[in-house]
């Protein structure tokens, strides 16, 4: 994707490259990774989150300039790419509230819980899963499953037609996953707090008195 | 069940021969494990095995708990809650004695794993279907087997009012919006 812009002020400058829009074009479809390498190391060296192409066409010779800036939009060549800068710009993370995650954490509670105890994804799966269109249903991490379930719960739209693409859940899997972890712990936590208190001050729901649990509520 | 804990062979727990531990269990560990409130709903009512009461994850975490907290619980229980040696006894699976980070231990989840296959297998079971009916009965016997409604069914049935039924309930007062006229 190619923003297209009418700020002149890019084109003064004298390190940039000027193509044609002929060029530019050939140049994006026989060597668009390699386009975007020099993209990513002009913007690293300037310390830029992640490069995006700013194409202004000014003149009427339709005269391309292409410079390096910090916006949004690039051309990606796979879906990877594309979510692994999702997963890295800082400004795509979505928006927390509180109230959202209270609908999460509920969610969490009633239908997440009783069915997973522990992650079974790695750290890394965890943190970034692959959110790809490619993925067989079967192959999608839990992670993955869970935040397709929690966006289903929260009435959120889909935008493609098998579920929600990466452009919806990165996003929101960014903006919520640590609370997620977290308040999976926490429940973990509380269950053990629970059973010690059930163990140890006797608290058993008595099934009949036929039954010898007697001998657990030692403590009185 | 304690002898089953400090024999380490709490995979034994859903055998014929353990079913008093097994009530044992049921009523200590898994109201923890499912929500007392939800234990409470269910238990006079719906089996053990039912995925909607207990779900085979539940009963694993319960007895992974169980086991991993056994030696710790016991020294609370022979010295006291505020016994320093409780407290600085270790858990099972927990790497220090300070460290709660037990969950992510490979041997944690390993045992997490063995369970859950053996409780998955004995759930199918007719003897242990027989004996989780006799424990749902016992729950019967002691709180009774009415479903308690909540919300708008209680109060129907508190007023003789069936949901469903509504020729017999009583006119809706009117509201006298003829005054507006």
């Amino acid at each position: 994707m190619v923003n297209t812009s009418d700020d002149d002020s890019s084109s003064e400058s004298s390190d940039e490259e000027v193509f044609t829009a002929k060029e530019y074009k050939k140049f994006l479809k026989t060597m668009p990774a390699e386009y975007l390498k020099r993209i990513q190391a002009a913007a690293t060296k300037e310390s830029l989150p992640v490069a995006s192409v700013n194409v202004s066409d000014s003149s009427s010779s339709a005269e391309v300039t292409s410079t390096v800036t910090c916006a949004s939009t690039l051309t990606f060549t796979t879906e990877e790419q594309e979510m692994e800068y999702l997963y890295s710009h800082p400004g795509k993370k979505e928006t927390r509230s509180p109230f959202v995650f209270k609908s999460i954490a509920n969610y969490l509670k009633d239908k997440v819980f009783p069915t997973v105890k522990f992650w079974a994804d790695s750290d890394m799966k965890f943190t970034q899963p692959n959110f790809g269109t490619k993925v067989q249903t079967g192959q999608k991490e839990q992670a993955r499953r869970i935040c397709e379930k929690i966006l289903e719960h929260l009435g959120r739209e889909s935008d493609s037609g098998s579920g929600y693409s990466y452009h919806v859940c990165v996003p929101f899997w960014r903006a919520y996953r640590t609370e997620i972890k977290d308040e999976l712990v926490r429940y973990r936590a509380n269950v053990g707090s629970q059973a010690k208190e059930m163990y140890l001050e006797g608290k058993s729901i008595r099934i009949c008195n036929s039954f010898p649990i007697q001998s657990l509520t030692i403590f009185g | 069940m304690r002898d089953l804990c400090r024999t380490d062979s709490l995979l034994d727990i859903r055998t014929t021969e353990n079913t008093e531990a097994f009530k044992a269990f049921v009523c200590v560990v898994l109201p923890a494990v499912v929500r007392k409130l939800h234990f409470r709903n269910n238990r006079c009512h719906k089996l053990i095995s039912d995925p909607d009461f207990v779900s085979i994850p539940d009963e694993a975490f319960g007895l992974l708990i169980l086991e991993n907290n056994f030696a710790k619980w016991e020294q609370y229980v022979a010295n006291g809650r505020k016994c320093d040696i409780a407290k600085k006894t270790q858990t099972k699976f927990a790497p220090t004695v300070r460290s709660t980070n037990w969950a992510s231990n490979t041997a944690a989840l390993t045992r997490y794993n063995a369970y859950y296959h053996m409780i998955q297998q004995r759930r199918l079971d007719s003897e242990q279907q027989d004996i989780e009916k006799e424990i749902m009965e016992s729950f019967q016997e002691e709180y009774g087997s009415k479903i308690r409604r909540t919300g708008k069914r209680r109060f129907a049935e508190m007023n003789g009012t069936t949901e469903g039924n509504e020729e017999t309930m009583p006119p809706l007062p009117i509201a006298a919006i003829d005054s507006f006229a």
